[in-house]
């Protein structure tokens, strides 16, 4: 008898961040849930990669005391069903780690090839920079969309005075950042037995990887929602696309 | 929607601080934010969106309605007596805050 094996193709997973690390008290509201033109900061992140088709697992890593509101939020503004919950630690590496682990057992079976890992904190994410990174990570091995800084400048070591310009070619990181699955996930295991904590995803795998890594030219409205007048601005961005995701 | 204030973690543009910050919102529109450090306040007039926004969440609640309800029949529907109570009061209090901020914002362009 003839048995044929009919091999899955592998898909991408999507991962978003809602840890809230810049949450100071127990009592404040973690700004991902925070209202933003109808929806949960949150959910217009979601949204954005379900657009993508290749994203065949997103997985939304919160914080315990969050519950209550994650369910709220897929339960009132998420139309995909099987969102998967994953419980992240209190800094940004553990919160990856924990998304990886969760995704281990498909990575090693070869059904998960690319991970982009996305902080929700960037609500206006487009589902065409998703893709981007998806398709440059795939092709490369690791993408991180980035905008060049033109107005930047160095300042002395003290703090006291203007240097010059900064040097060219920086360029202000944003998220998703994609790689391939299995070298990421072994990046993290490997920062994890140090107890390494880097600041993204990228520098985790600068420090244990040698996964090649493109720039891809990412977006003026995917910044991070920090302060007040953000808010403003991304309600007004939203509002200027029918509060549709763009 | 939960509630129209909300506590949050910004950073202020004023005092620099990573601080706990008021947020006041009508509807989908965030109205005024306030910095519990300095006391640091933005306000917005939203008048003409608030009208136009509260004419769109009318018109689009039936669907939304629809899709809870085929989600959770039962407990869509025990929560309707109260939600339907409560939604005149909730719309007095948004505009209230609206106007207020409005008032605000045009005094300090007169000033
Ligand atoms: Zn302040």
């Amino acid at each position: 008898m003839i048995t044929r094996v009919v091999r899955q193709r592998p898909v991408a997973a999507g991962v978003v961040l809602a840890g809230g690390s810049g949450t100071r008290v127990g009592s404040e509201l973690n700004k991902v849930y925070l209202p933003l033109a109808g929806r949960r900061l949150v959910s217009w992140s979601i949204e954005a990669f379900d657009r993508v088709p290749e994203i065949g697992v997103l997985v939304l890593v919160t914080r315990p005391q969050d519950g209550e509101l994650v369910d709220w939020v897929l339960d009132r503004e998420i139309t995909r069903r099987n969102v998967e919950v994953v419980h992240g630690g209190d800094a940004r590496q553990t919160s990856e780690l924990a998304a990886l682990r969760h995704l281990a057992g498909r990575i090693d079976a070869g059904l998960i090839d690319t991970v982009l890992i996305h902080d929700a904190a960037r609500p206006l994410i487009s589902p065409g920079l998703v893709g981007g990174v998806l398709h440059a990570a795939r092709e490369h091995g690791g993408a991180i969309p980035g905008l060049p800084t033109e107005d930047l400048a160095t300042v002395s070591a003290d703090g006291s005075r203007l240097t010059g310009a900064a040097p060219g070619n920086l360029v202000s990181v944003q998220t998703p950042q994609g790689f391939y699955a299995e070298p990421l996930l072994a990046a993290y295991e490997q920062a994890a037995r140090l107890e390494f904590s880097g600041t993204d995803t990228a520098s985790c795998m600068e420090q244990f990887s040698d996964t090649p890594v493109r720039w891809v030219h990412g977006e003026q409205r995917n910044f991070k929602i920090t302060y007040p007048h953000d808010l403003v601005l991304a309600e007004h961005i939203l509002a200027s696309s029918d509060y549709q995701v763009q | 929607m939960v509630g129209a204030v909300e506590q949050v973690t910004l950073t202020c543009q004023r005092c620099g601080a990573d601080s706990t910050h008021e947020l006041a919102y009508a509807g989908r529109l965030l109205v005024t934010s306030t910095c519990t450090e300095c006391g640091h306040t933005i306000e917005r007039d939203v008048r003409d969106r608030y009208v136009a926004d509260l004419r769109h969440r009318v018109a689009s609640k039936p669907r939304r309605m629809l899709r809870r309800f085929r989600r959770h029949p039962v407990s869509y529907a025990c929560s309707l007596p109260r939600a339907v109570a409560s939604k005149p009061l909730d719309v007095l209090s948004e505009l209230r805050l609206v106007l207020r901020a409005a008032s605000d914002v045009q005094r300090k362009d007169t000033e």
